[in-house]
């Protein structure tokens, strides 16, 4: 994996990559942060535990460049992930989907170690050699078992190195594979008994996994290996303005990555769709006056994300250059009626007894009604 | 000679540990502690090893105990630790402030003012000149003392209780323990504090008091350049933003500082004046900090002596003050009473957390040492890290307690994730905000509700404190405590049976001490069986265990009242108005009877019960209410106080439920039918034990008409049918000629199904020998079509879930043998046609077989 300079990544930017790491991304604000950093930095760490704190809040370094803010919430939160790194505890966020687990975790890989690669994801196919290692069998069925014959997962990679390694969606990975970690945490080895060896780990590596709480058939984490982590719950954002906040700047982010023909949307449409999601999700309007059925999607930030992307895409390539109702109608319904059962009534209930009665909602309301059409 | 000042936080370790530190070097020979001067007879108390805290001052008035003023000591409180400091010294103690006494005279002269102001209005003249003197009051205190709800009235309130706290805040720190801690820290000696306390507070008072006086905005400009080059004071306050605040508190209130706090100060710089006339040298004074600048006499600071006024003022105002005659005590507390969230003005929000800070400190240590006449230990467990594990060794004990995991090695790592959190924040020790994270994180698996479920006992602490048992005790408390004694009832922890015979004079009494000690809240003794039952009964029985929490629910229940009777009437009294339902008054005049509670509010019960009754026109809640009634009524005949008020509201539910008994009867579906048959039957049970046979007649006629009718739900009909047969209304025949009428009708399976469930509601064995009854159900059974029967059958099977495996089989036999009788009937006709002569031959033989007689000779052929 080659690491490209901060210019060169600029004019890849037009030509091959969708979406860059995050160390690549922000390479210039964590250029900056460490230039600027004087505070004390546990072995291997690229970054000290505050500046990296600063780099996931945003704000300003003391020479006053800005810092923009990956994470828009309770900044504890990511105090508490970030000083669970620096004790060697591993780390396990958990939270509903799209609260930005794995976001967070590719940038606290890339402010502490400087590598968001070595990742594994977790699924229900995932076997221990993704998480030890395996062999070259042409090698080991040629010369025997020999070092050289070893294939090295990211766990193993970041434990020679000292880095970061992320294990996203921990708990889709079979129970007897999860617990092949738990060696691995406490001891901070990994045996290699074929070769008679081990490789132990270096200061600055460590483990972030993900999981989240929602999904069926979903393998919990064994009491052994739970006690393992540190275990931090990314909420859905807390307020309206902060989930609007959060849409508003990655919706930013993905257009210029994706460069759609298409102005920047109007907060007003951000803030609408932000606040049907808020409502379905919590099953009861804003005010709190009105019960809402519920839908049986997570609505999250993430997917909020995506339906005004969409609505973007349309507008920029079939419409009329500008974000409309009729351009977010689609996927806003899209993103809310994924069982065709019981989430249609929810949703026309809401539509019709909400939505209709909303002022300014008028077209989008319209606009909703006629896909139903 | 000199008098040094302390101003503290109410309750705030860290000020108790500068505290120490403090007194140990500057070792004074007098000591005045902020508190009730009444009080000051009762230090003594505080030497005894007995006295654990919390506990509180009790100080009331004599004539109305119900009034009180209660000042709480926790072990980690400044003014204790000052108390303690001067009993292990043995140098004078006292307490200083103006006396309850005075306050309640004023109170009550203000009071007198009012309604004389009233009856002014309205005319009336002769009360005035007896209220010359209230016109002194009228000059201390201020109007505001019939305050309206100003806003700055509450910002200044919140000010003056927690002064320190609005230091915190201008500081930028949320937290005023977290301030006060991080001060403490930082401070270069811990006495140093004291100092930089009283130079911020003396700022922020004439701040308060200037910006009071001048309305005027535009002397803020010039006065914020001058403030502006004052010096951020020793704590790192920047004092001009203090005294911005205070100036915009001041201009929102008016600069209304308020009622009694003049005459309180004064009453301290009395205290202080009669000090140095002693003869001693070094006075340590122990105040609020809010009071520190209008203590300080020596003051040469100009600005400070601008708030102290001159001794004669203050003897004026002092003089010739109303009071009251007042008594003072200790009483044990709780931790839970000193968090803020219950109200508590000067409350904080962790106790046990503060507690435990408190207790491994190394001052803590030096001042048990002096206490005990001991070397202090040089422990390394005494440290700050100590407190920490604590606190995470004891969340892990409350989650296993609730059955959660929670392993030894997660609180390691949760101690030192703690100190990783506090040194990212930029702390150099944890405090209670880095250990609620780490046991979130580590211990609860990053559940913030699983922390919450512990919290309360964690940083609360369900700490109670204990007083010497020589200590006076309230009213309340020695009223009771002479009862126990009399009655013979020990305050043992471990739960025994107590048994009492309700036809002796002592066991009444005892059956009267515990409902009373049940109305005040606590529950010394619950009933063993079902109370129900036993109300008419002369026996009771009992299970007896003391809870140490009683004898501060005790001091709570003063207020209520200087004896027991009078504290559970008038308790019974407010909990009447929480009351909703004619059913739950009815279940409070169950108790209150019984109890014996005096004749006011059982005035109030029988009136709001009466009311009730006569409002609800509901007749499903005078069927809710009857049988509870009717029980209070039977207890009356049995206890020799039969109310005749109780027996004219029976009467009239009685009445409406005989008039609408068919309301409550029909389109029901099973499960409300279940609650009704339950109801009615109960009203029956109650009635039986009335023995009255009148209104047992009147309510089976109801019971008739309503069976008869139609529209009832066949479960119903069922259950009355039942009663009817039990009560001997309706005998066997008429039982099975209704069944036979009602179901020849073509009534529909699923109804006969449910009219057999109401029928089978409750036990009884008789029914199972209601031959003709079976004879009848058993041929509607046998003609049913089979897949009705099939679809029937779960009904019907319910329907005899009431009985035992063996009542099945016995009824199962009884059916079988209706047949066999019919056989027999039949069997009678063969037999008639047997041979009797040689039927009679037979016989021999047979016994020659069977039994080895021998046969004669006639028959050996």
């Amino acid at each position: 994996m080659t690491k490209t300079t901060a210019s060169q990544s600029k004019t890849d930017v037009s030509t091959s990559v969708i979406r860059q790491h995050a160390e690549q991304e922000y390479a210039e604000e964590l250029a900056a942060i460490r230039e600027e950093d004087v505070y004390p930095k546990p072995e291997n760490w690229l970054t000290s535990p505050k500046m990296t704190l600063l780099y996931l809040l945003g704000g300003k370094t003391p020479k006053g460049k800005e810092i923009s803010p990956k994470y828009v919430g309770d900044p504890k939160l990511m105090e508490m992930a970030i000083a669970t790194l620096a004790t060697d505890r591993a780390l396990l966020l958990y939270g509903l989907p799209g609260t930005a687990k794995s976001w967070v975790s590719e940038h606290l890989a890339a402010a502490v170690s400087g590598d968001s690669t070595l990742l594994i994801q977790g699924t229900a196919g995932t076997d221990e050699s993704a998480l030890r290692y395996s062999w070259n069998y042409a090698q080991l069925i040629a010369n025997g078992p020999t070092p050289e014959a070893l294939v090295e997962s990211p766990t193993m990679r970041g434990m020679r190195d000292g880095k970061v390694v992320r294990v996203e969606e921990l708990t889709r990975v079979g129970s007897d594979v999860q617990d092949a970690l738990i060696t691995i945490l406490s001891e901070k080895t990994l045996p290699i008994p074929e070769l008679s060896s081990e490789v132990q780990a270096q200061k600055g590596f460590n483990i972030i996994a993900t999981a989240n709480n929602r999904d069926r058939g979903v393998n919990e984490l064994s009491s052994a290996l739970a006690r393992r982590f540190n275990t931090v719950v990314l909420p859905p954002p807390a307020t309206l303005e902060d989930e609007v906040t959060i849409v508003q700047r990655r919706v930013e982010q993905l257009g210029r990555a994706l460069q759609y023909p298409v102005e920047k949307p109007a907060v007003e449409e951000l803030r609408r769709v932000v606040t049907i999601f808020r409502e379905l999700r919590n099953g009861v309007t804003l005010d709190g006056k009105t019960k809402i059925k519920q839908p049986s999607g997570t609505l999250s930030t993430a997917e909020a994300i995506s339906v005004v992307n969409n609505g973007l895409a349309c507008a920029g390539y079939f419409g009329s250059g500008k974000l409309t109702a009729t351009d977010l109608a689609t996927s806003l319904v899209g993103a809310i009626v994924k069982d065709p059962g019981a989430d249609v009534v929810a949703w026309r209930e809401y539509r019709q007894t909400i939505m209709k009665n909303r002022e300014d909602w008028k077209d989008l309301f319209k606009a909703c009604k006629e896909i139903d059409e | 000679m000199t008098v040094s000042i302390f101003g503290i936080r109410h309750h705030g370790s860290g000020c108790s540990r500068a505290l120490v530190s403090a007194l140990e070097d500057y070792n004074p020979d007098l000591l005045l502690v902020e508190g009730p001067p009444e009080g000051t007879d009762a230090i003594k108390y505080a030497a005894s090893p007995e006295m654990r805290p919390p506990v509180a001052l009790i100080v009331y008035p004599e004539a109305d105990p119900k009034r009180a003023a209660i000042y709480p000591f926790a072990a980690f409180s400044p003014e204790w630790v000052a108390l303690r400091y001067a009993i292990a010294r043995e140098i004078p103690v006292e307490f200083m402030d103006l006396p309850v006494a005075n306050r309640y005279g004023l109170e009550d002269a203000v009071e007198a003012q009012r309604a004389a102001d009233e009856l002014k209005s309205a005319g009336q003249e002769s009360e005035q000149e007896e209220l010359q003197d209230g016109e002194l009051v009228g000059d201390s205190v201020d109007a505001s003392y019939e305050s309206e709800d100003d806003e700055g009235d509450d910002l200044i309130t919140s000010i003056r209780e927690d002064p320190l706290g609005t230091l915190a805040r201008v500081a930028g720190e949320t937290d005023p323990e977290r301030w006060e801690e991080r001060v403490i820290e930082q401070a270069s000696t811990p006495g140093a504090i004291f100092p930089a306390f009283l130079d911020a507070m003396t700022e922020l008072r004439c701040a308060l008091l200037d910006a009071a006086k001048n309305e005027a905005k535009e002397e803020e400009e010039t006065n914020d350049e001058s403030s502006a080059k004052t010096e951020e004071s020793a704590l790192g306050i920047d004092l001009a933003a203090l005294t911005r605040l205070a100036r915009s508190v001041a201009r929102a209130s008016g600069g209304n500082v308020g009622d009694l706090e003049p005459l309180r100060e004064a009453a301290m710089r009395r205290a202080i004046r009669a000090a140095m006339k002693t003869g001693a040298q070094r006075i340590a004074v122990v105040c609020g900090a809010w009071h520190a600048p209008a203590l300080d006499l020596e003051a040469d600071n100009p600005k400070r002596s601008a708030l102290i006024p001159k001794k004669s003022r203050d003897d004026a105002l002092l003089a010739k003050l109303p009071k009251v005659k007042t008594a003072a005590t200790w009483i044990p507390w709780t931790h839970s009473r000193l968090d803020r969230r219950t109200g508590y003005g000067a409350g904080v929000e962790s106790p046990a957390w503060l507690a435990e800070i408190w207790r491994v400190s190394e001052e803590a240590e030096r001042l048990d040492a002096l206490c005990n006449n001991r070397a202090p230990k040089q422990d390394c467990a005494r440290s700050y890290a100590a407190a920490t594990t604590t606190f995470l060794a004891r969340a892990a004990r409350f989650l296993r307690d609730d059955k959660m995991q929670a392993a030894a090695a997660n609180v390691v790592d949760a101690a030192r994730f703690s100190e990783t959190l506090a040194a990212l924040r930029m702390r150099s020790t944890p405090n209670l905000d880095d250990l609620r994270d780490a046991a979130v994180a580590v211990l609860c698996g990053g559940e913030r509700l699983l922390y919450g479920s512990i919290r309360e006992r964690l940083e609360i602490g369900t700490e109670l404190g204990a007083i010497p048992s020589d200590a006076p005790a309230t009213p309340l408390a020695k009223n009771i405590e002479a009862e126990r004694k009399r009655l013979r009832l020990k305050r043992e922890e471990l739960p025994k049976n107590l048994d009492i015979d309700l036809r002796q004079e002592t066991g009444r009494e005892k059956s009267r001490f515990l409902r009373r000690m049940a109305f005040i809240d606590a529950p010394w003794a619950t009933p063993r069986q079902d109370e129900r039952r036993a109300l008419g009964a002369f026996r009771e029985t009992w299970t007896i265990a003391w809870k140490p929490e009683f004898d501060v629910v005790i001091v709570d229940a003063s207020k209520y009242g200087a004896t027991l009777l009078e504290a559970a009437s008038n308790m019974a009294v407010a909990e009447l108005d929480k009351k909703q339902t004619l059913a739950d008054v009815m279940e409070l005049v169950e108790r209150a009877l019984p109890a014996e509670l005096n004749d006011d509010a059982l005035e109030r019960v029988f009136r709001r019960l009466r009311n009730d009754a006569a409002v609800s026109s509901d007749v499903n809640d005078a069927l809710e209410a009857l049988p509870a009634l009717a029980r209070a009524l039977r207890y009356g005949s049995t206890r020799g106080r039969a109310d005749s008020r109780l027996a004219a509201i029976f009467d009239a539910l009685f009445e409406r439920v005989i008039l609408r008994l068919k309301e409550v009867c029909v389109n029901l579906t099973d499960d409300v039918a279940e609650t009704v048959v339950a109801q009615l039957a109960q009203l029956v049970d109650a009635i039986m034990t009335l023995e009255d046979s009148e209104r047992l007649d009147l309510l089976l006629d109801a019971f008739e008409k309503v069976a008869l009718d139609d529209e009832t739900s066949k479960y119903v009909v069922g259950a009355l049918t039942r009663s009817l047969y039990d009560r001997k209304r309706w005998s066997e025949q008429t039982l099975a000629d209704k069944l036979a009428f009602f179901i020849g009708r073509a009534t529909p399976p699923n109804e006969v199904a449910s009219w057999l469930q109401g029928f089978l509601y409750g036990q009884g064995q008789t029914i199972l020998w209601l031959d003709e009854l079976w004879r009848v159900f058993d041929g509607w059974l046998a003609n049913l079509d089979q897949d009705v029967f099939i679809e029937e059958l779960p009904l019907l099977r319910r329907a005899f879930d009431s009985f035992s495996d063996a009542e099945r089989r016995s009824l199962g036999q009884t059916v079988a043998s209706l047949y066999a009788q019919k056989s027999e009937s039949q069997g009678d006709v063969v037999a008639s046609s047997w041979d009797d002569p040689n039927a009679r031959a037979l016989i021999p033989i047979l016994d020659f077989i069977l039994s080895g007689k021998p046969l004669d000779a006639a028959h050996k052929e």
